[in-house]
C-alpha cells in the first residue's frame, strides 16, 4: 500500500480499495466537491472509462454520491460526485468490526483443534477427526501426515486482533482532541 | 493538469507539521523555513489544504507583518492495522462466513496476511532491539 498516513480518510479508504489511480480520483474529489467524470478525468490525466470504474466502485460502497445535473451547453445529463465523509467513517468501523469477527473466529478455531499436516506448501492442513479418517495419509501426496504447531500463527492472529482494538482506541482519542 | 506525486508529497508533509503543531497551530513562516519552500509554493500548498478543509488558515500580526497561522480541522483516522486486510476486496466477503463454503477458519488469505505483518512486527523490533544492545 502506498503511504497515506498523513492524508484524509477518505484518500486512504480509496487506497485501500485499489490502486493509484483511486488515490487519484480520490485526491481530485477532495480538491473539486462535486466535480463531474470529465473534470475529474481532465485532473487526474486518467481515462474517462477508469475515470468512471472507479466512481461507481465508491459508490456502490456508500462513499460518494452521485447528483443529476443537466449540461447547460450541451443539455445532457450528467453526474456530480460528491464525498459522503461521514459515511467513509461508517465504513471503516463496519470494515474493522467484520474484520475483528473474522479473526476471532479463527483464533478460537486454532486454540480449540490440533492440526496434521504433509509438509507440502500446496496441500492442506488437517483436524485431527479428518486426519483419523484419512488414516494420517495425505489424499494429495500420499505423504504421512504430522502434528503441526501452530503457536506462530495463534501467536499472528493474537497480535493482530490487539492491534485492530488499540488503533480503534487511538482513533477515539484523535477525534475528541480536536 | 495532473497534480505530480511530488506535490502531493509536500502537501502531506505540510499537513503532518500542522497536526503535530496541536491545537495552537503553526505560522505559515515557521512552516515554510522548515520545509525550505518559497512563500509563493507554501501558499499553494496551505490553500490547497484549506479547500480539502483539513486545515484552517488564521490571519495573524506576528512582529508587525500580517500572516497566517495554519490550524488543523480533521485528524485523519488511523488505518494502518486492517489497510491490508484481504477481506476489505474479497470476491467472496459475502458468502464468508463461520460453516460456509469459504470461511474465515481456513482462509489462507487471512493466514498469510496476519502471519506475515506479525513477522515484520517482530523482526522490526528485533532489529531494534539489537541495534540499542549494540550501541549499548
Amino acid at each position: 500500500m502506498v503511504k497515506l498516513e498523513y492524508e484524509d480518510t477518505f484518500v486512504k479508504v480509496a487506497g485501500i480499495l485499489g490502486d493509484d489511480d483511486y488515490i487519484r480520483v480520490a485526491r481530485a474529489l477532495l480538491n473539486n466537491p462535486d466535480a463531474t467524470d470529465e473534470e475529474i478525468a481532465s485532473a487526474t490525466g486518467l481515462k474517462i472509462n477508469k475515470v468512471r470504474k472507479v466512481l461507481y466502485d465508491l459508490f456502490e460502497r456508500g462513499l460518494i454520491v452521485g447528483i443529476k445535473d443537466k449540461d447547460p451547453k450541451k443539455g445532457w445529463f450528467m453526474y456530480r460526485w460528491k464525498i459522503q465523509h461521514d459515511q467513509v467513517e461508517v465504513f471503516l468501523n463496519k470494515q474493522r468490526s467484520v474484520i475483528l469477527r473474522k479473526l476471532r473466529e479463527r483464533l478460537d478455531y486454532e486454540r480449540s483443534h490440533t492440526f496434521y499436516w504433509c509438509g507440502t506448501p500446496t496441500c492442506k492442513k488437517y483436524i485431527f477427526e479428518e486426519a483419523i479418517e484419512l488414516f494420517f495419509v495425505c489424499p494429495e501426496c500420499g505423504n504421512p501426515l504430522k502434528e503441526d504447531s501452530n503457536k506462530d500463527l495463534i501467536a499472528a492472529l493474537e497480535w493482530k486482533i490487539n492491534q485492530i482494538e488499540q488503533e480503534n482506541i487511538k482513533n477515539s482519542e484523535r477525534k475528541n482532541s480536536l | 493538469m495532473p497534480r505530480d506525486s511530488k506535490e502531493e508529497d509536500l502537501i502531506s508533509m505540510v499537513y503532518k507539521l500542522v497536526l503535530e503543531s496541536g491545537d495552537g497551530g503553526i505560522l505559515q513562516s515557521e512552516l515554510w523555513k522548515k520545509l525550505s519552500l518559497t512563500s509563493r509554493d507554501g501558499s499553494r500548498i496551505a490553500t490547497r489544504l484549506e479547500k480539502r478543509k483539513l486545515i484552517k488558515r488564521d490571519k495573524v500580526l506576528e512582529d508587525g507583518r500580517w500572516t497566517y497561522r495554519l490550524k488543523p480541522l480533521v485528524v485523519p483516522l488511523s488505518i494502518e492495522s486492517i489497510a491490508d486486510a484481504p477481506c476489505i476486496t474479497c470476491p467472496l466477503y459475502y458468502k464468508c462466513y463461520e460453516d460456509g463454503a469459504v470461511s474465515p477458519r481456513t482462509c489462507t488469505k487471512i493466514e498469510g496476511w496476519v502471519v506475515t505483518e506479525y513477522q515484520r512486527a517482530t523482526s522490526v523490533s528485533t532489529v531494534s532491539a539489537g541495534e540499542i544492545n549494540e550501541a549499548g
